[in-house]
């Protein structure tokens, strides 16, 4: 790709290249006014995009359909309507209302989920399906269900660690050691490739390489 | 006093004491000089990323896959490179697609911009628009919407981004549940993930391939080895490993020596920092 000659198009690299800077330029020195304007700038345009969106959102999906015949849509932005009674000390009871339907329906499907993938299938997963397709795809899942259990006996508190429980229990701490260590690595490439992509493209953008 | 000075001059309590912003600078010059002077290092292609090539790989053509993104502009640098090539895929394999946005990507149109920019746009691909794909824009609601996607995708989308109803789409003929599509491509910063796990892959027996970032790996890994998800594809380096199987190197390809180099000195810094600290503890004593 040539590098842009469209004044638009170079005000928009330029811009972002610099507010990358000013962005950096609290973690590489200290926080500073540029940082600030950098950060409220960031606020600003996300909230402003998302309130032209969710404004689009409630048009399509709801104002749309009632205009189309759909009138039982009426007491779904009734409902909507009502949860910016918070605002009002003295109507804000009415608020409670559907943000009870909303929290009902969310956590009607938290538990199903909870349920089925995140005990039922992992349980099946782990438990059951020991034995794979080679010798070390089974050491694998050997090692995985036995840290599971020492896991869970490490969370067991109704019954002091010590005697058979004493040697399962340490094994669980090792095993969530080791997960943490799994979560910091992972999070740190996760990282790593935000850092890069911005040097990607401030480099690109300064020149030092091609756009 | 002269112990304290002695204990400042002790070269481990200066290196634990080293300033974290020299860390950060050395993080800047480290991940750009591969960048500016490349180099070449293997890439490993991991079971997950390869269970996912073998699973678009077996659909037949013209099946249909339910694009779903859930990332913002925020997670294009993890996840970029895998949805440029699984759309690359997508292409080569003459799959139809239906790409939805529910969760938090509120600015998808500017990452379906860069995807088609990367991947080529469907049209220049021989895609007919309302044929062959469709785009369905952003919906509110979550988990909700994409549990309620699953079982009536009309109650979630009734026109799509550009507002034609769904009725005059041929694509969306005779579709309107999970059941109705052969695979689910997942990419998600945040919660897109577990939501389709639940309500597609647990519930409708929809298979899916999932793209994380950073944090999401422990789940992704557990969820494959449950059978939960058909593969995934791990934020940069999964998608890098996934340009090597299409034999099309990418934006990921590119960038994996740097990543790479910036691990092994994260490594060495880890060491180094928690032998000072042994060592500074020992000599305390």
């Amino acid at each position: 790709m040539p590098y842009p000659t469209d004044p638009i198009i170079l005000v928009g690299i330029w811009t972002t290249t610099i507010l990358t800077m000013f962005f950096y330029s609290y973690v590489l020195y200290k926080e500073s006014g540029l940082f600030r304007i950098t950060e409220y700038t960031f606020v600003a345009s996300s909230v402003g995009l998302l309130l032209v969106t969710m404004v689009k959102v409630v048009i399509q999906s709801c104002i749309r359909p009632i205009m189309a015949g759909a009138y039982g849509y009426i007491l779904l932005f009734v409902l909507g309507v009502l949860m910016y009674l918070r605002f009002s000390p003295k109507y804000i009871w009415i608020s409670r209302w559907p943000f009870a339907i909303v929290v009902g329906v969310g956590l009607g499907l938290e538990i199903r989920r909870a349920l089925t993938s995140d005990v039922i299938a992992n349980v099946r997963g782990t438990i059951f399906s020991m034995v794979g397709k080679d010798l070390l795809t089974t050491f694998n899942n050997l090692i995985i269900t036995v840290g599971v259990v020492c896991t869970l006996v490490y969370f067991t508190f109704t019954k002091e660690h010590i005697g058979p429980l004493k040697i399962p229990a340490r094994l669980g701490r090792w095993f969530l050691l080791i997960m943490f260590g799994t979560y910091f690595g992972s999070m740190a490439i996760g990282r790593y490739s935000l850092l890069l992509d911005r040097i990607n493209d401030i480099l690109r953008v300064i020149g030092l390489l091609p756009y | 006093m002269a112990e304290k000075e002695k204990e400042a001059q002790d070269i481990w309590t200066r290196i634990l004491n080293i300033d974290v912003r020299v860390f950060y600078w050395a993080c800047l010059i480290i991940l750009a000089l591969p960048l500016i002077f490349p180099f070449t290092l293997p890439i490993v292609v991991t079971e997950p990323t390869r269970a996912a090539f073998n699973t678009i790989q077996s659909l037949p053509e013209g099946s249909l896959v339910l694009y779903y993104m859930e990332c913002g502009v925020g997670g294009w640098p993890e996840l970029m490179g895998s949805m440029v090539a699984s759309l690359k895929h997508i292409y080569a394999k003459r799959l139809k697609f239906v790409i939805v946005n529910i969760g938090y990507s509120v600015d998808h149109k500017l990452t379906f911009d860069r995807i088609f920019s990367l991947a080529g746009h469907p049209s220049a691909r021989g895609y007919k628009y309302g044929e062959d794909w469709a785009y369905f824009g952003f919906a509110s609601g979550m988990e909700t919407a994409m549990a309620s996607l699953a079982k009536n995708f009309r109650s979630v989308y009734r026109e799509d981004d550009f507002g034609t109803s769904i009725d005059q789409l041929p694509i969306m003929r005779n579709v309107n549940e999970a059941k109705d599509f052969k695979l689910v491509l997942c990419f998600n910063t945040a919660g897109g993930q577990s939501w389709v796990r639940a309500h597609w892959t647990v519930a409708n027996k929809v298979p899916s391939i999932i793209a994380v970032i950073g944090a999401g790996l422990a789940q992704s890994q557990s969820d494959f080895k449950a059978g939960m998800n058909s593969g995934f594809w791990f934020s940069t380096r999964g998608a890098a490993e996934y340009e090597g199987l299409l034999k099309a190197p990418g934006i990921s390809s590119a960038r994996m020596s740097a990543l790479d180099t910036m691990q092994l000195v994260t490594i060495l810094c880890v060491i180094a920092a928690n032998f000072a600290f042994q060592m500074s503890k020992r000599r305390k004593k």
